[in-house]
């Protein structure tokens, strides 16, 4: 009897002592838990990425003017490399980000200015020198259950039908005739969701800036001691229609898009001499993107994007005397209002597994205007005002992680403006070659 | 020490994966027009499973059954997600 209760003691104080340790060891395990947690939650970034290679060759055929620099060829190799990540730092915020480079290969030596590297709509996109910029950094915020605040720089460039190419999912929010430039900005998106569709509606606001950065609080003066406007307001309305299991095809993908850019300001971006003011234009643009996925069970993809523009233009960008020699935006001279449009389609075809061929017809109108700021290939291949272009790719997803693609495309262009996209001039009569190879990582 | 790494990678991958797989489940009911418990069904896990595939997709779409390819969608390139 004795004998037993000492036993039975011995074994109470084992458990005692045994619950004790495990307590402690449990509480040390929830305390480190809790820290990891903590940096889980707050801090925890996604990262993947893509590095690109790509060799572009080009010839432009000058048919009026048979001078050697007018009748040019080249090729380069270039590389392109983008960090993605993405963190959910709380239940309702997610960040986006991405930062990008872009580069010739070994471009040890090089002839004339490099890019501006601070060029807004396009950082990480002109190819450089292997700097790394950011090319997107953005939150969105939910709140009041489907609304979400978006604010940041936004993922605004590679919109449709550039996944096309890639046979990859949509890769930026704004059709890409619409405008394709980096925009920091603020948006306000409302989804609404039904059975086989979704619906949303973003108003966006990304207003053109123009410090100084000689002076920033006293701002930009033209050589009559006027002062300019710094801000130039840009609002855009985005409606982004998805249904899915159709009669006749697997999906669509509809984008309406209006964009009012109210008087924007060139003269500091040019910086030339003037003695008639300086140059703003206002415009307004109607876009429309429509694609199609398998349709009639053809494994093939449709694209049609429709873009009509209004511009007014004012003053003179640059001048001699009281002579206006360079003004006028997308149009013929200072002080016009112009109207012009944009129209591409495109078709792609699966003709195997994992293998594509697809076909785009470019068609911009002499007065519509183009924004491709964030190319990647060497001649603009949907950026060039008054021009016609057919183009003809070859996609494979060799596995997945590489991806290769080949194209060619030929571009004629019948009229060229003398300032980039001020004062139209005379006729011209360009043909312009190119073919390119793509390798894509994905990580 | 084993403990703490262990339980520290399974919140990092429960946090990760709840979100994949919500993201997965919601796609697959309004491209597919699957039920909830059809797309819980298809919401197979692993490295090769449907939810890590969707969520790594870079092609386009991914083949989840006879009756239901699915459409990518990239959140970081659509503003307001």
């Amino acid at each position: 009897m004795k004998k037993s209760f000492i036993n039975l003691t011995i074994l109470f104080i084992t458990l005692a002592f045994s619950t004790n340790a495990s307590q402690e060891r449990f509480e040390e395990i929830e305390k480190r838990l809790a820290e990891i947690e903590v940096k889980t939650y707050s801090s925890f970034l996604n990262f993947s990425g893509e590095l690109e290679t790509r060799y572009d060759n080009f010839t432009r055929e000058d048919k009026d003017d048979s001078a050697a620099s007018k009748n040019v060829s080249n090729s380069y190799f270039s590389n392109f490399f983008r960090l993605n990540l993405d963190a959910k730092p709380h239940r309702d915020v997610q960040f986006y980000g991405r930062l990008s480079m872009a580069k010739y290969w070994n471009d040890f030596y090089a002839y004339g200015n490099r890019p501006v590297t601070a060029l807004s709509g396009s950082t990480g996109r002109n190819k450089t020198n292997g700097e790394v910029y950011v090319e997107r950094a953005f939150i969105n915020w939910s709140f009041a259950k489907s609304y979400i605040l978006s604010i940041g720089r936004l993922p605004t460039i590679d919109g449709g039908p550039k996944h096309l190419h890639l046979s990859s999912s949509e890769l930026g929010s704004y059709p890409l005739a619409s405008f394709s430039a980096i925009f920091d900005g603020m948006a306000l998106t409302k989804e609404f969701t039904g059975n086989g569709w979704n619906l949303k509606t973003r108003a966006i606001y990304t207003p053109f800036q123009t410090p100084n950065f000689s002076s920033t609080l006293e701002g930009v003066r033209n050589s009559d001691g006027a002062k300019l406007d710094s801000k130039s307001d840009v609002f855009v309305l985005n409606i982004d229609l998805k249904k899915y299991q159709m009669s006749f095809a697997e999906s669509s993908s509809t984008i309406l898009q209006i964009m009012r850019v109210n008087n924007l300001d060139f003269y500091t971006v040019n910086n030339g001499t003037t003695a008639l003011g300086n140059n703003t234009a206002s415009f307004t643009t109607l876009s429309f993107y429509n694609e199609f996925t398998n349709v009639l069970d053809t494994n093939t993809d449709l694209y049609l994007t429709y873009k009509y523009s209004w511009t007014k233009s004012k003053g003179c960008l640059i001048g001699s005397g009281t002579t206006c020699t360079t003004g006028g935006f997308y149009s013929n001279g200072p002080e016009k209002s112009t109207t012009g449009y944009n129209l591409w389609l495109g078709a792609k075809n699966e003709i195997f597994e994992e293998n594509y061929i697809g076909f785009e017809y470019i068609y911009n109108d002499t007065y519509g205007t183009t924004s491709n700021s964030a190319k990647a290939e060497i001649a603009n291949l949907y950026g060039v005002t008054a021009s016609k272009t057919a183009h003809i790719f070859y996609t494979n997803h060799i596995n997945s992680a590489l991806s290769l693609i080949v194209g060619a495309y030929q571009q004629k262009t019948w009229r060229t403006f003398t300032g980039g996209v001020f004062t139209l001039g005379s006729p011209a009569n360009l043909k312009t070659n190119v073919t390119y190879s793509r390798f894509i990582a994905h990580f | 020490m084993k403990w703490v790494a262990l339980a520290g990678f399974l919140v990092i991958g429960a946090n990760v994966r709840a979100d994949a797989k919500k993201s997965f489940l919601k796609a697959v009911k309004l491209q597919c027009s699957k039920t909830d418990k059809q797309a819980k069904e298809l919401a197979t896990g692993g490295r090769t499973g449907n939810v890590v595939k969707y969520r790594l997709c870079n092609k386009g779409k991914i083949k989840l059954d006879d009756t239901c390819r699915l459409k990518c969608v990239d959140n970081s390139s659509s503003i307001g997600d």
